[in-house]
């Protein structure tokens, strides 16, 4: 287990040759999976590339190690745009549950360094488990409100 | 809680996560005595003052921070359209609350919701009283008639309360009594017949 705010910053490197790939800038969380897929890496000479979290093989002191130096490539498409424009950052967003109550501003996240799975969401006061993201959007995290039952998953 | 309360929430969308607006006014469906929906304004000092309508069949929940509904396409946005789902609507502040007996009761400063699964129900009015005080007496459970007067049943005096949380705590008992006492009666009788009697209502 292992929180975001450590791997921000992170050395990648590729296993192997120990070539340095860049450092993690942001994780792009997929609300349906629960867990990071991605991550924005700004090389030493300023480039901003994409590596699929799949690609980790080791989270280390040192680094983040990755089988090779081909995991990274410059983004494609509109959410690895917005990825790198910084709009899908994750701390200091707004976490709502579906029902409209407020828990705070995300400080943290808690997650399996390998499978990129999120654990638990650090907010003001208390790190919250997540039963199920609904959206991650331009002005909040929007969660699953947890109820007392567990007949829950049912709802809509 | 109090109507006002939602004035200036935003409005979320649950497929984007994207605020769309923030609650301008809160309108009540005087047939129903519901909530009939939202205008909604932009958010900021520069921003429209009117962006819209959101109907409430549209809410998927109010909170205590935010009104989520599931996109923005609810948002009805075309200027005679809106007019249209405003025009019969009216805010309740102001209107008259009086029993059937004709007991005046007061002006309604605000209104007292509930929310109840995805639905916005009246539970109450809060009363502007000439001393200051806030008294707020429960709404009648589906109302029938309304024009510029509130009507309640007859003792709803005897029903206020002062404050939100003394209010909630005396619906929540009434919720209970009524509860119980349909239980109760239901064990308590035979079968076949239903005997009325006993209520002190006899001439």
């Amino acid at each position: 287990m292992i929180r975001l705010s450590q791997l921000v910053g992170q050395r990648v490197i590729a296993k192997g040759s120990g070539a340095q790939l860049g450092s993690i800038r942001h994780v792009l969380l997929d609300p349906q999976r629960g867990s990071i897929t991605f991550a924005h890496l700004v090389t030493a000479e300023g480039r901003q590339l994409i590596m699929a979290w799949s690609s980790v093989t080791e989270v280390g002191v040192d680094g983040v190690f990755v089988h090779g130096g081909e995991v990274a490539r410059p983004a494609e498409g509109e959410q690895e745009k917005r990825l790198v424009g910084g709009e899908l950052e994750l701390l200091g967003k707004s976490v709502l549950t579906d029902e409209g109550d407020s828990l705070g501003e995300l400080e943290d996240i808690e997650l399996d360094e390998l499978s990129g799975r999120v654990a638990r969401l650090h907010v003001p006061g208390q790190a919250v488990t997540v039963g199920r993201f609904v959206t991650l959007g331009p002005d909040a995290i929007i969660i699953a409100a947890t109820r007392p039952s567990s007949t829950a998953a049912s709802a809509r | 809680m109090r109507a006002s309360d939602l004035i200036g929430m935003p409005v979320v969308t649950l497929d984007e996560a994207r605020i769309i607006g923030e609650v301008r006014d809160v309108l009540f469906d005087p047939r129903e005595s519901r909530i009939a929906g939202f205008t909604l304004r932009g958010r900021g000092l520069l921003s429209p003052p009117l962006l819209g309508f959101l109907p409430a069949e549209s809410i998927h929940s109010a909170g205590n921070d935010a009104v989520m509904v599931p996109d923005g396409s609810v948002l009805v946005r075309e200027k005679e359209a809106i007019k249209q789902r405003i025009a019969d609507q009216r805010e309740a502040p102001g209107a008259e609350v009086i029993t059937v007996d004709g007991v005046e009761l007061g002006l309604v400063g605000d209104i007292v919701l509930e929310s109840a699964g995805d639905r916005l129900r009246v539970v109450g009015y809060c009363l502007e009283r000439e001393d200051g005080r806030e008294l707020i007496v429960p709404a009648p459970e589906g109302q029938e008639e309304w024009s510029e007067q509130i009507v309640v049943p007859s003792g709803t005096e005897q029903l206020a309360v002062e404050g939100l949380v003394g209010f909630s705590r005396e619906l929540e008992r009434a919720r209970q009594r009524r509860s119980a006492e349909g239980s109760q009666r239901s064990a308590s009788l035979p079968r076949s017949e239903a005997p009325v009697s006993g209520r002190g209502e006899d001439t």
